[in-house]
């Protein structure tokens, strides 16, 4: 200890701070890397998803909304490494209007905060049990804290069947931006 | 730990209110006796080795799931799909082995030192523990993966605990949470793995630390006192220096290791595939001990040496209570310690050496993920096939001989059977198993090798005889059915499209592009290239159709007919210039006996009650023709069964449970196995469907309605026809350009 200068004494501080500095670093870099991993894979914001079929058109009566589930694959776990891809189950509003393929579905999540909006048959309106926001019978906002319409989807109908195709959207924000996943 | 509020303000804001000089001074200025020193590093290495494990274990779950249907699952994600996750696991995996290298050397060194002598008893014990708590980590760390390593590793551990005289079968039971290895096994491991051991280690390692500081680090035994005492420097910073190099060197040897060799994963854990438990290296010796003690003495080897080796090993410093520190006089001591480590080397490396494995398995043996160069040969496909697949499916693709122990089995030759698997899903189910039986190949064989061995299975339906089978030896004392092979008329009685569907499709695809398999067979045409099209005449084409081409296209003439190959050749040259196949039936007006919309049932298919009696009296007639001579009058099949094993028996209710009547009908139409011949040309579509009505009526509860068979045969071919439509409609909507509806 007592062959040891001052200045020898800084420099040997200094060397020893940086190694460990190193090491940590050697550490913790990979380590986070990894755990933000999820943060930088590849992302689609769902417009070019299959198409999901919802069932025979006349199951659904002309002018009245009726909630349909869907089943969409999902990525992003051990479970689409497996045979069948992962699907998450999801639930849209349906209705038939007059014309032969007059079909209307709209995403059931509320753009406010993403809960499940009820349709109200007497009142006539769509209405979120969790804020209050009301929307009218064709999904426009009316009132409460929505910043946007209930989110029309791309559907389709072929063969006397109603295909719709399954996106989310970003909630509490006044444009409809598809989420990428 | 000053109180701080007498400080001085000039002490800073953070001295002020932490007083970390306070805990710097405990922490980094602990004077050294003697000096820092390379030898003294290998505790905090030791250190260092486990916060590397914390860290990486962390990481690693947050992607595995402790359940016996997800953890291999999720590991094998963590491998292949995760970025770094094949690096971090490979880090755990090597580490835990490290970390059990480190230990034992510095657990020698220890005992080399005499650092356990008085008054560093407890440190010494508790250092055992802290061995205790790292090989239970390694051991219960092994069992997560759940594949077959680990599975069967697992077992013969327990199975050793269980040989504990008195609570060895409690014991057992406690640690698997049931009478057997399950989920509940997987759970309890990693909360020991995860949660109960780490802190447990954490524990003792305060304890063990604040022991070794109340004490001091053991000095050399060969420097005076005087020396040392003059010699003596803090910890900070020379002997830190000297522990971070250490670490900094242990980090990139393992990083460089670790990256270099990727941590094995087996085989999904699968209690019914015979698999060769091995230890992992470090628990070896013990291995090699079970070897010597047997029967009544495998306990000695399995618990009393090694509970004697620990209580030993625990309360060595009582034993050995003399203060001399220096190795040259404690003989005794330094003898036992070559001797322990000559017996524990000497047997590790002998058990490794001599191990003696059985011969692997045809399964593992299978010359599996060695990509060979160029196209794979029809050849290497029927070897592949008959090491990995013709212990359960047989030879000949029917799976008969298991189907007795294996109820869901698939016959390969069934068309019904085929056709409920479109495009590429036998190559998917190769790849990543069934449930609940089929094993995941994606391990043993390449993409090549796999969609190869699917194309084989595909041939079985197409033709026996391309797959190399031997001509079905027909029973030797009747023989009606043989010899009527010229004569037979061939011919699907199928429009071509359906013909298209059923034998071409699985491998030229419902585009005719054949893209997916052509990474396999290099030389797969694609039938909407106008070149492919002008280069063949519709002669070689049907040349091809009926008498095979190169080493996979497979000879169609035993299923079809000269007119069926025509316009098979009209079909496929319809593809030119990107033609989608033309839909026999379209979606909107189906074929004649079609016209119900799907989904409502059909009773108007139910034949009039006149037209019942006669169709059964032709079935009855037909049976006797073709079926008698093999399934008897009663349908037992009793009188041929010495000849044929496979020969079902029509009254047992278990296979008349087993079988559709689609499934029937199709199997008297394509034959089955190798004995059952088709009888497609001799049989007409509906009377096949009579056929198997008249084989229920063998069962032991006659079917309600007399005739269930064609209602029931049409729903299920609506059905896969309109699985086919969908499978069309996504494939073409897969391959449009985005962006338009």
């Amino acid at each position: 200890m007592a062959d040891i200068t001052p200045g020898r004494r800084r420099f040997l501080n200094v060397c020893t701070s940086l190694l460990l500095a190193v090491l940590g670093l050697l550490v913790t870099i990979p380590a986070v890397a990894y755990f933000v991993a999820p943060l930088r894979r590849r992302r689609r914001d769902g417009s070019d998803a299959p198409l999901v079929d919802l069932g025979d058109l006349s199951a659904f009566a002309a002018g009245r909304w009726k909630l349909h589930s869907l089943e969409v694959p999902q990525e992003g776990d051990w479970k689409t490494r497996q045979a069948r891809a992962a699907r998450v189950r999801h639930a849209v509003w349906v209705r038939r209007g007059a014309g032969e393929r007059d079909v209307t579905v709209l995403s059931s999540l509320c753009p406010h905060l993403g809960c499940l909006v009820n349709w109200r048959e007497g009142e006539g309106q769509f209405s979120c049990p969790c804020h209050g926001g009301v929307f009218d019978a064709d999904g426009r906002n009316v009132a409460g804290p929505p910043p946007r319409p209930l989110d029309a989807l791309e559907c389709e109908v072929r063969a006397g069947h109603v295909w719709v195709r399954w996106q989310s959207f970003k909630s509490g924000v006044a444009e409809r931006v598809p989420v990428r996943s | 730990m000053q109180p701080t509020e007498g400080a001085a303000p000039h002490l800073g804001f953070w001295e002020e209110r932490t007083g970390w000089s306070g805990l710097k001074r405990v922490l980094l200025l602990e004077p050294l006796p003697g000096g820092s020193r390379w030898a003294a590093a290998f505790g905090s290495l030791l250190l260092f080795a486990f916060v590397l494990q914390v860290i990486t274990g962390v990481l690693l779950a947050l992607g595995y799931a402790p359940s016996e249907e997800a953890a291999w699952p999720s590991v094998n994600y963590i491998q292949e799909e995760v970025p770094l996750g094949a690096f971090i696991r490979a880090l755990h995996h090597w580490g835990s082995s490290a970390m059990v290298v480190l230990l034992l050397v510095h657990l020698v060194q220890v005992f080399v030192w005499g650092a356990y002598k008085r008054p560093r008893e407890l440190t010494w014990m508790v250092g055992v523990l802290l061995l205790f708590c790292t090989l239970g980590l390694a051991f219960t760390g092994y069992l997560l993966p759940w594949d077959q390593k680990a599975f069967w590793a697992t077992n013969v551990g327990l199975g050793i605990l269980s040989t504990v005289p008195g609570v060895g079968g409690g014991l057992r039971e406690l640690l698997q949470g049931g009478p057997g290895m399950g989920n509940l096994t997987l759970t309890r491991f990693f909360t020991l793995h995860g949660f109960v051991l780490p802190g447990l280690l954490i524990l003792l390692a305060v304890v063990h630390l604040y022991l070794f500081r109340l004490h001091g680090v053991t000095p050399p035994w060969w420097i005076s006192a005087e020396r040392l005492k003059a010699r003596q420097e803090p910890f900070w910073p020379r002997q830190a220096l000297k522990d971070g190099v250490l670490a900094l060197v242990f980090l990139l040897a393992l990083a460089w290791w670790a990256w270099a060799h990727p941590a094995p994963l087996e085989a999904p854990a699968d209690p019914s595939q015979p698999y060769e438990a091995r230890p992992e290296w470090y628990f070896m010796f013990y291995f090699q001990l079970l070897r010597y003690f047997q029967g009544p003495y495998e306990v000695v080897g399995t618990f009393v040496l090694p509970t004697l080796f620990f209580l030993i090993l625990f309360f060595w410093p009582f034993l050995d209570r003399k203060p001399a520190r220096d190795p040259r006089r404690r003989p005794v001591a330094v003898g036992l310690l070559a001797l322990g480590t000559a017996a524990l080397v000497g047997l590790t490396v002998y058990a490794v050496a001599t191990d003696v494995r059985m011969q692997e398995p045809a399964l593992a043996a299978a010359p599996a993920p060695v990509e060979r160069a160029g196209p794979i040969r029809w050849a290497d496909v029927a070897q592949l096939y008959n090491t990995n697949c013709a212990a359960c499916h047989g030879v000949d693709g029917t799976g008969s001989q298991v189907r007795k122990g294996l109820p869901t089995i698939p016959d390969f030759t069934s068309m019904a059977w085929q056709m409920s698997k479109p495009g590429l899903e036998v190559a998917d189910r190769i790849r990543d198993g069934d449930e609940p039986l089929m094993p995941a190949y994606r391990d043993k064989l390449t993409t090549q090798q796999i969609l190869g061995v699917a194309v084989y299975v595909r041939a079985f339906a197409a033709s026996p005889a391309a797959v190399g089978l031997a001509p079905a030896p027909q029973p030797a004392a009747k023989g009606p059915p043989a010899g009527q092979e010229p004569a037979r008329p061939v011919t699907a009685r199928m429009p071509a499209a359906q013909v298209f569907q059923a034998y071409c499709l699985a491998c030229h695809e419902a585009d005719g592009t054949g893209s997916k398999l052509r990474k396999a067979v290099s030389d797969m045409p694609d039938f909407t290239s106008a070149r492919w099209q002008s280069s063949r005449s519709n002669a070689e084409l049907e040349h091809s159709i009926l008498e095979g081409k190169g080493k996979l296209m497979v000879a169609m003439k035993d299923k079809l007919g000269p007119r069926d190959a025509g316009q098979l050749v009209a079909l496929v040259r319809g593809f030119r210039d990107g033609k989608p196949a033309p839909k026999e039936p379209p979606p909107e007006k189906k074929g004649p006996s079609q016209e119900l919309p799907p989904g409502k049932e059909q009773p108007k298919v139910t034949p009039p009650a006149d037209g019942t009696a006669e169709r059964l009296r032709v079935a009855s007639g037909l049976y006797r023709q073709y079926c008698l001579t093999c399934h008897g009058v009663d349908g037992r099949g009793s009188e041929m069964r010495p000849a044929m094993p496979a020969l079902p028996d029509f009254t047992n209710p278990a296979w008349q449970e087993g079988v559709s009547n689609p499934h029937l009908a199709v199997t008297i139409l394509d034959g089955k196995g190798a004995l059952m011949p088709t009888f497609r040309g001799r049989v007409g579509d509906e009377q096949a469907q009579d056929l198997a009505a008249y084989v229920r009526a063998f069962g032991p509860v006659p079917p309600p309605a007399p005739r269930p068979a064609p209602s029931d045969f049409d729903r299920r071919f609506r059905e896969l026809q309109a699985q086919w439509d969908e499978l069309q409609r996504q494939l073409q909507e897969s391959s449009r350009p985005p962006g338009k509806p």
